[in-house]
């Protein structure tokens, strides 16, 4: 039915070296995404400053939330979302758009009994350093569809 | 400036018709230079008129005619226009025709100027000689040239 | 936060048109002095370089500003000017068409009559007998101010004076009137209210309203630009059923670090001598009940330490439990059990992160008891490390050593724990498959306080617990794609199998406490986890295959995923045995439930999603969750969800804003439990909006309190764009009802964010519940 093995991921050919910046200097992605470009074969420079005309992966702003999903009889929340945004572009060496400014906004639902909250803590650590993880790979599975078709 | 009227006054000019007396204005054509004192007049033509011996008036034209000269404070002033009448007695200047004048403190343009460099007073525009326009420099700043 | 004014619906041409023939105005006042002046005129006489009286349609020109009258006289020497006739001065700031203008150039004052103004900026227009205009500063006198076109003058203020300060964007309008229409609707002797865009942070002209429980409601927030980087808010409220709040809020911002400080002080609040009898009929514990003088303190704040380290601190504190629920104005703005407050530094390097924090709790649920709390973390030290060694070998552990205490110590007393989870992984990996089989050790000791040594096993009391095992896991997946046309495009499609499997051995946990543990959701995400449960406390033993699938549409014009679906289940070959307590049964050999989940974007208006789990042991759905979304129009919107968890709850919710026509639009939101067979909110309005006024007109019928007692309320809102909103702010709470009501409020980062790429990241993490 026509499916095949994947070929590698597919970066943009003429990526070149590439540095991912952050504009929040404590934020964790730019490492986790400096380290899957690494596997996926890109050629990742990691100076403490920002060097000029190498393309540059541009994490633009990070946002979390956690809203109630549901309330119950009692006016009580039952069930949060805990919601994680983040606003990227990739530009090339010459400061053109490979993948234009986009925003992706992951969401995991957990429970949380409005009379027991023994563990919420704990289970939304555990959601938020996996939607970090899931961030990551989406932003490069971003990066994989938009440069797949010839640049437009 | 007042002084310049006891000053000598050199004309050079490319071509002369008339002996600069009474009878008949004298012609100065194909570039003219007249000056006197801090006066001093560039034009392609000027007829010169005189009474009893004294330069009385100076019709001058070009494109544009040029009059500077340094008003009593010391400060200079240009004008220009496509003709310049120069009634020496009544110290009147009338421009017409692009005509501009042009000092530190600020410069004018109009199609017509009436300026009476004695007093000051001046006219310009009015019955169809088109707008007149003037800027004045703020008072702080260093005197820019002309416009 | 703030929506920006609506203008959509004003007529193109301002109260004072455009002048024609006025150049754009640029600069600003203060660099007119050193700009030269243009004049013109049909006709000049004078005395050159001092008076000069132009006749016929005269400009004057300096800087930003621009003059055309009839008739104008200068004076360079003195720099005054008189225009008469026909007078129309434009200048960064302001339009003006008058009958007489005199004015000063050096001194840059001009005294202008008979005025009708505009304000550049903004919308704001309106008459006056007579402007004095110095520099940015005017003072209209006898005037009128409103942002209605001459056509469509729904309200007006009128005043003795508006001072108009362009520097710093605002009008004070003194002994001023309010007519909304004809009718003079509200006096007020000082008003401040903004001019242009550069709105301060909060509401800054006043809202005024009434509701059951505050009675009239008035707050006029006066904003202190106490300097550069720190500036204050102060927020007199006055409700005529409760008393006198004062609200404060204090924001600095240094070149390392910013903060916030809120705090609200509500001195003997007549709502608790009122219903202080029915504390008492319900029994409810003195320490919930309301105190006499409440209040609120909150403190956000974060400061740079060094490139790797950050200070953060979310400090909550309320007087009393029920302190939130009385102010709060919306569903679920109350509807958390407890405030938290956390506090620590944070550090962050290439292969890890760490932080030395506390947690605390605070309960702001009065039908609960302080023991319902769990145990507050204080303070608790963690790090995690992994790196890579070459290509196929990753090291790392967590570590976690923290000392719990609860708020009420007798009942529940604490201790301290050290978790230690080193681990070695192997990533083979190829373009199109990977296995990752991960090695850990995971340690797990206690330092229990003897009080709860006896609670968990008297007949042995154990003070230094301890439980140590491998865990083993290896997890793998493939990667199938294809292209395909759907609909029209080009789409990649994944086929995306994946296996996980975990294997641990059983350590009796029974004498090990609960600190911060509990079941995790079942969902998607748990199928890959090596533990069930959500802290150190319980550690799950397994041998277990999960098998799963995953299938996406990538639209490959622009990477835009249109649909995602997944699928998956956990085969348990042995009994899971490790449980919470006794009283919880463990998991059977067999099957776990199916989980899918998918999403898909029908078109770039329409989206759906759905999570669906089924348990073939009982043959009954565990959770069946369906949302969707349709964008109407430009501004409308419908929400619908259905989300049923088995034997906890079954909710429908359907909320909509549909616009009829650009003027009036219907809102409404049902929000119904269906095991309660209860409405939680009902919401029905309709909007009327126009160039500058806006009329809500909403019917609520919502979950008030605690014991589920309903309340019904009618609120008319009236907002005068521009000038602020006299009455309930439904605008707000429509906005949290309605999730769309404000397009911006679907995102987290909202799309008008994307465009001036200064998406303000640095806003600190919202206080988790």
């Amino acid at each position: 039915c026509g499916f095949h093995l994947r070929n590698a991921l597919s970066l943009p050919p003429d990526l070149g070296p590439v540095q991912v910046v952050a504009r929040d200097p404590y934020s964790p992605l730019p490492d986790a995404l400096a380290l899957t470009l690494q596997r996926a074969g890109a050629e990742v420079r990691r100076g403490r400053r920002a060097e000029e005309d190498i393309a540059t992966l541009n994490i633009l702003s990070e946002r979390w939330a956690s809203t109630p999903v549901s309330i119950d009889a009692q006016g009580r929340a039952q069930e949060y979302a805990l919601r994680y945004a983040v606003v990227f572009e990739l530009l090339g060496a010459d400061g053109e758009d490979i993948v234009p400014q986009q925003a992706i906004e992951l969401s995991r639902d957990y429970v949380s009994s409005p009379t027991d909250l023994t563990g919420t803590d704990s289970e939304r650590d555990l959601l938020s350093r996996e939607m970090e993880r899931e961030m990551t790979a989406s932003i490069v599975r971003r990066i994989d569809g938009a440069s797949r078709q010839p640049m437009p | 400036r007042k002084s310049d009227r006891n000053k000598p006054m050199d004309i050079d000019a490319g071509h002369q018709v008339g002996m600069l007396d009474d009878s008949a204005p004298t012609v100065l054509s194909r570039g003219v230079a007249i000056t006197q004192g801090t006066l001093d007049i560039r034009a392609d033509r000027a007829d010169i008129h005189s009474r009893n011996g004294d330069i009385s008036r100076a019709v001058l034209t070009g494109a544009p005619a040029v009059l500077k000269q340094q008003m009593d404070d010391g400060s200079p002033m240009t004008a220009r226009a496509r003709k310049i009448d120069y009634d020496m007695a009544t110290e009147i200047v009338t421009l017409t025709g692009d005509a501009f004048v042009d000092q530190p403190r600020g410069s004018m343009k109009s199609q017509r100027i009436v300026y009476n460099m004695q007093s000051g007073r001046v006219e310009s525009g009015g019955n169809d000689a088109g707008r007149v326009q003037m800027r004045i420099q703020p008072r702080n700043q260093t005197p820019q040239d002309g416009g | 936060d703030e929506r920006p004014e609506d203008w959509r619906l004003c007529p193109l041409e301002d109260a004072v048109p455009e002048f024609p023939d006025a150049p754009p105005p640029v600069g600003t006042p203060e660099d007119r002095e050193n700009q030269p002046t243009e004049i013109g005129g049909d006709a000049l006489t004078g005395i050159y370089g001092e008076q000069s009286h132009l006749q016929g349609n005269a400009t004057l020109k300096r800087g930003d500003q621009f003059l055309a009258t009839d008739n104008l006289t200068y004076d360079a020497e003195t720099g005054r000017y008189v225009a008469d006739g026909s007078v129309r001065y434009q200048d960064s700031g302001m339009r003006i068409v008058a009958d007489r203008l005199t004015g000063d150039q050096d001194a840059d004052s001009h005294s202008i009559e008979n005025v009708r103004y505009q304000l550049i900026e903004r919308r704001g227009n309106g008459g006056a007998d007579r402007a004095e205009m110095t520099g940015d500063q005017g003072a209209l006198l006898g005037s009128t101010y409103s942002t209605c076109p001459p056509g469509q003058r729904w309200w007006e203020l009128h005043a003795g004076r508006i001072d108009v300060d362009m520097e710093e964007g605002f009008g004070t309008a003194r002994g001023a009137t309010l007519r909304v229409g004809r009718m003079p609707v509200l006096y007020m002797p000082w008003f401040k209210f903004p001019i242009d865009d550069r709105r301060k942070t909060g509401l800054l002209y006043p809202a005024i309203g009434y509701s059951g429980r505050n009675g009239f409601d008035y707050r006029q927030p006066i904003y202190l630009n106490l300097a550069p980087h720190y500036d204050m808010t102060l927020q007199p409220r006055i409700m005529t059923r409760r008393g006198i709040l004062l609200g404060t809020e204090f924001r600095y911002l240094t070149e390392a670090g910013r903060g916030t400080f809120d705090l609200e002080y509500l001195p003997s609040d007549d709502l608790t001598e009122d219903e202080r009898q029915e504390e008492i009929d319900r029994e409810i514990p003195e320490e919930n009940r309301r105190k006499d003088d409440r209040g609120m303190f909150r403190y956000v704040g974060r400061q740079n330490i060094s490139r790797t380290w950050q200070a953060r601190a979310n400090l909550n504190w309320i007087s009393d439990p029920r302190y939130i629920e009385d102010q709060s104005s919306s569903l679920t703005s109350g509807s958390s059990s407890t405030i938290n407050s956390s506090a620590g530094i944070y550090g962050r390097g290439r292969y890890w992160d760490a932080g030395l924090e506390a947690r605390y709790r605070m309960l702001s649920d009065y039908t609960l008891r302080e023991r319902n709390l769990p145990h507050n973390p204080m303070p608790r030290l963690f790090a995690s490390w992994e790196q890579p060694f070459g290509q196929w070998i990753v090291a790392g552990m967590d570590a976690d050593l923290t000392r719990f205490d609860h708020v009420d110590s007798t009942r529940r007393p604490g201790g301290s724990r050290v978790d230690f989870k080193p681990y070695v992984s192997f990533p083979l990996e190829g373009a199109a498959w990977y296995v990752r089989p991960t090695l850990a050790w995971r340690y797990t000791g206690y330092r229990l306080d003897d009080a709860l040594a006896e609670n968990i096993d008297a007949s042995d009391p154990d003070t230094s617990p301890s439980r140590s095992l491998p865990i083993t896991s290896v997890d793998a997946g493939l990667f199938f794609d294809r292209e395909t046309l759907f609909r029209g495009d080009q789409y990649l499609h994944t086929l995306e199998p994946r296996l996980f499997y975990l294997n641990a051995p059983y350590r009796d946990q029974s004498n090990l406490p609960l600190f911060d543990t509990r079941d995790l959701t079942f969902s998607w995400g748990q199928l890959f986890r090596d533990n069930r449960f959500s802290g150190a406390d319980r550690q799950t033993d397994a041998n277990q295959l999960t098998v799963a699938l995953t299938t996406r549409l990538i639209r490959e014009s622009d990477g835009l995923e249109k649909l995602s679906a997944s699928v998956g289940q956990i085969r348990y070959f042995d009994d899971s045995r490790v449980v919470l307590s006794s009283s919880r049964d463990p998991i059977e050999a067999g099957k776990s439930s199916w989980v899918a989940e998918s999403t898909y974007a029908v078109n770039d208006r329409w989206n759906l999603s759905a999570a669906y789990q089924w348990d073939p042991k009982v043959r009954r759905d565990d959770l069946v969750s369906l949302r969707t979304r349709y964008l109407i129009g430009d501004d409308g919107i419908a929400n619908f969800s259905y989300r049923y968890r088995r034997a906890q709850l079954e909710q429908v919710d359907f909320s909509f804003l549909y616009p009829i026509n650009p003027t009036w639009s219907l809102v409404g939101r049902y929000y119904y439990s269906l095991r309660d067979s209860k409405v939680l909110e009902g919401i029905a309005g309709v909007q009327w909006d126009s160039c500058c006024l806006a009329v809500r007109l909403v019917g609520r019928h919502y979950v008030r309190n605690r014991i589920g007692e309903t309340n019904n309320a009618i609120q008319l809102e009236v907002e005068l764009k521009g000038l602020g909103s006299a009455g309930p702010d439904t605008e707000g709470r429509l906005r949290r009802a309605i999730l769309g009501y404000y397009r911006d409020d679907l995102y987290l980062v909202p799309p008008s964010d994307l465009g001036n790429g200064d998406a303000d990241d640095d806003n600190p993490i919202d206080p988790l519940p």
